[in-house]
């Protein structure tokens, strides 16, 4: 009984050996995916410490269309500054630290604006993404290691080659969530620990200086809303894994008036909600647009830009004709336009009071989705 | 016994490791014939030992909460926060993740959808949607993994050098 | 508990960096060390628990300027040190009151374990505490760094800013002050415990 049970021993050692393996396997894998993160967190750190000279290629696919540039690369201390060349056009950008400064020569103007500087939540990126290293390489005569950042079972998000020695990333490709290459950047020649001068990263004494947006003060929503003036909406729907990182004051508009964004993120990808009250200015276009694409013109509804309404909303009820700019009667325009930039996409939605615009790199119809969760 | 008394000063230095060299072999030596001193050394290191099991006490719950969020707007200020402001805060910041909370799980009552026109350009009279790429991808360059160079040259498509 | 050092380098430059999950890691290591160091010196469990969270915000404000990672675990216990300093030269806080002059519930009722913690009875624990309350100020810090925070000669010097040798006789000096104080368990842990 017991011998007609029994695995005959060759198969018994191979099923033994399998096992083995696959467990030595799992081992790896695992340890290989720690390692990853690890490198990664690394290359991130070691970014903002090294002082690097070097010359890239860069490519980005905006729209439809694909744009390219070479720069000059100058980085030390945590500041950074990119020479820019695309066929006859030459401009630079700044970072120096603390703001984002776009230097247009033609215009002996820089032009600056905030820039974010959020600690990284390590810990929010590794729940939402998966990294393994795929393999080696040689990037601008160095020799690198690969690796690969996605969504569990998704398509890859990011890849990155890290230099061997430094950890700094030589070449970095990027996907959208749609799994399209939508920007890749490439050293083609660098040179590590060189001393950068601080006056690089400095605007050039006698230009003009414009200072766009000022600001960049986080503020929670409550407190966002007493900022603005107005009650800031939040979306009831939100995709996986993204969380809130806080709320912030610009001015947008023809006329500059004041807007609430919210800023969200998943760890690595960012989703921008900017909201603000319609006003003069602002077309009705609840009931009717102008826009493109041939759906017939439409600009119906009274200006309804002044009433402010009760909140009876687009909920269930409210379907009468887009004539009198209630609801979303028969299609006399659009309220909502969908761009999509590669690297994000946009909407712009025109809500019963509001104009909000979403920017995320998302599929279209999570990003249509957060749209109408607001309000 | 005057050597016990000797050792005796000095059993609470042997239990934590401060006594070497001759001293320690003097100990040593004396611990092997002298029971009582023996029981008095078993006694001091059951002393730590009964220390090191209580343990240290946890901060409340609800502390890290209140510190990411001080943190995540890397303040580099000198002056220091007010003692008493930090349970405002905690409640703030509760009440936030309540919020998220509830917005990642409550199902939205679908409303019936807009319809949507897909543009392949932003509109010549659109200025809120360039406003906020612009920002957008002015803090895309401080996310990780963002490729600067990329990013850049999106910031320059849109603003026009 | 003991701290893999090179891990604790790895999280200390990256949260450094800028890395808020790599300094969450560093609090859910060490948070309860430093409450328990900061509780053992300030008698309120509503102040301590303030002066815990801001020694953190003051240390990740403070971190571009410390050189040495592996330095981390004592230049943070001096942060503490010095806010409680601060708190006690303002008059909000007394150092080396008695547990019975505490507003509110006796010692160890505030002081419960972690989950992760052995069984340990809640008598012991009021009598821990109730022991180390009876220290010199000194003595009972480098007592709780040591047994709770499993910190070692070295790294209580670095915190305390004192020889090495000095630790070791604050050590041995609390070591039999409880001896004494704690005689009814330490004979009773004789039968086995």
């Amino acid at each position: 009984m017991a011998r007609a049970c029994r695995l005959p021993r060759p198969a018994a050692l191979l099923l033994l050996r399998v096992a083995t393996v696959a467990l030595l396997l799992s081992f790896t894998c695992l340890a290989s995916a720690e390692s990853a993160w690890k490198d990664i967190w690394n290359s991130e750190s070691v970014a903002k410490q090294l002082s690097i000279e070097g010359d890239l290629q860069t490519r980005a696919l905006i729209g439809q269309h694909e744009q390219s540039a070479t720069a000059a690369v100058r980085a030390a201390n945590g500041k950074l500054r990119l020479d820019y060349q695309a066929g006859r056009r030459k401009w630079s950008l700044i970072d120096d630290g603390s703001k984002l400064i776009r230097l247009s020569p033609e215009r002996q103007t820089a032009f600056a604006f905030p820039r974010p500087s959020l600690a990284t939540d390590s810990a929010l990126a590794q729940r939402n993404y998966v990294a393994r290293a795929v393999g080696e390489a040689e990037v601008a005569g160095r020799p690198v290691k690969i690796v690969e950042v996605s969504r569990p079972h998704g398509p890859v998000a990011w890849r990155v080659w890290l230099d061997r020695e430094y950890g700094f990333a030589l070449k970095r490709e990027r996907y959208n969530v749609d799994g399209r290459l939508v920007s890749g950047t490439e050293y083609t020649a660098i040179r590590f620990g060189v001393p950068v001068s601080s006056d690089v990263f400095e605007i050039p004494k006698d230009w003009k200086l414009v200072d766009e947006n000022g600001g960049g003060r986080r503020y929670r929503v409550g407190d966002l809303s007493r900022q603005v003036g107005f009650e800031v909406a939040t979306p009831r729907y939100l995709p996986q894994g993204y969380v809130l990182q806080g709320g912030y004051v610009e001015r947008r508009g023809r006329h500059g008036r004041v807007a609430a964004e919210l800023r969200y993120t998943d760890g690595l990808r960012l989703l921008s909600i900017s909201q603000r009250m319609k006003g003069e200015g602002d077309d009705d276009r609840r009931g009717g647009s102008r826009h493109r694409g041939g759906r017939g013109e439409g600009r119906g509804g009274e200006r309804g830009a002044g009433e402010r309404g009760g909140r009876g909303g687009r909920g269930g009820g409210e379907r009468g004709g887009g004539r009198h700019g209630w609801g979303f009667g028969p299609p006399q325009g659009e309220a909502m336009t969908v761009i999509d930039r590669g690297s994000e996409k946009a909407v712009r939605y025109f809500s019963k009071e509001r104009v909000i615009v979403i920017v995320g790199d998302l599929p279209r119809d999570e990003l249509v989705r957060v749209a109408t969760s607001l309000d | 016994m005057p050597e016990c008394d000797r050792i005796r000063k000095q059993l609470s230095y042997y239990a934590v490791g401060g006594v070497r060299g001759g001293a320690h072999a003097r100990v040593e030596r004396h611990l092997a014939s002298c029971a009582a001193c023996r029981a008095e050394l078993t006694a001091l290191e059951r002393t730590g030992a009964l220390v090191t099991s209580v343990g240290p006490v946890p901060a409340p719950p609800g502390t890290w909460e209140a510190i990411r969020d001080q943190i995540l707007d890397r303040p580099r200020q000198a002056l220091p926060r007010p003692a008493r402001r930090s349970w405002r805060v905690a409640v703030g910041v509760a009440a936030l993740l309540i919020l998220a909370l509830a917005v990642a799980f409550v199902r939205p009552f679908r409303a019936p959808q807009p319809p949507i026109a897909v543009a392949v350009e932003l509109e010549a009279d659109d200025t809120d949607t360039p406003a906020t790429i612009e920002s957008h991808l002015s803090a895309q360059w401080s996310a990780p993994l963002a490729d600067e160079a990329a990013v850049g040259l999106r910031l320059s498509e849109l603003g026009g050098s | 508990m003991s701290r893999d050092l090179s891990d604790l380098v790895d999280l200390v430059a990256r949260a450094r960096a800028g890395d808020a999950g790599a300094f969450e890691a560093l609090f859910r290591s060490l948070q309860a060390g430093i409450y328990s160091f900061i509780r053992g010196q300030v008698r309120e469990a509503e102040l301590a628990a303030d002066l815990t969270q801001q020694t953190f915000v003051r240390a990740w404000e403070s971190l571009p300027r410390l050189r040495q990672e592996g330095a981390f675990v004592g230049w943070l216990h001096r942060i503490a040190s010095n806010l409680v300093r601060d708190e006690v030269k303002s008059g909000h806080a007394r150092l080396e009151v008695a547990a019975s002059d505490v507003l509110g519930d006796p010692p160890g009722v505030d002081l419960a374990p972690g989950p992760e913690e052995q069984v340990v009875s809640q008598g012991l624990r009021t009598a821990v505490w109730e022991a180390l309350d009876g220290l010199p100020a000194e003595q009972r810090s480098a007592v709780i760094m040591h047994h709770m925070e499993g910190m070692s000669v070295t790294e209580i010097a670095q915190a305390m800013k004192c020889r090495p040798g000095t630790v070791m006789s604050r050590l041995a000096r609390a070591r039999e002050a409880l001896r004494r104080k704690l005689s009814s368990y330490v004979e009773d842990s004789d039968a086995g415990m």
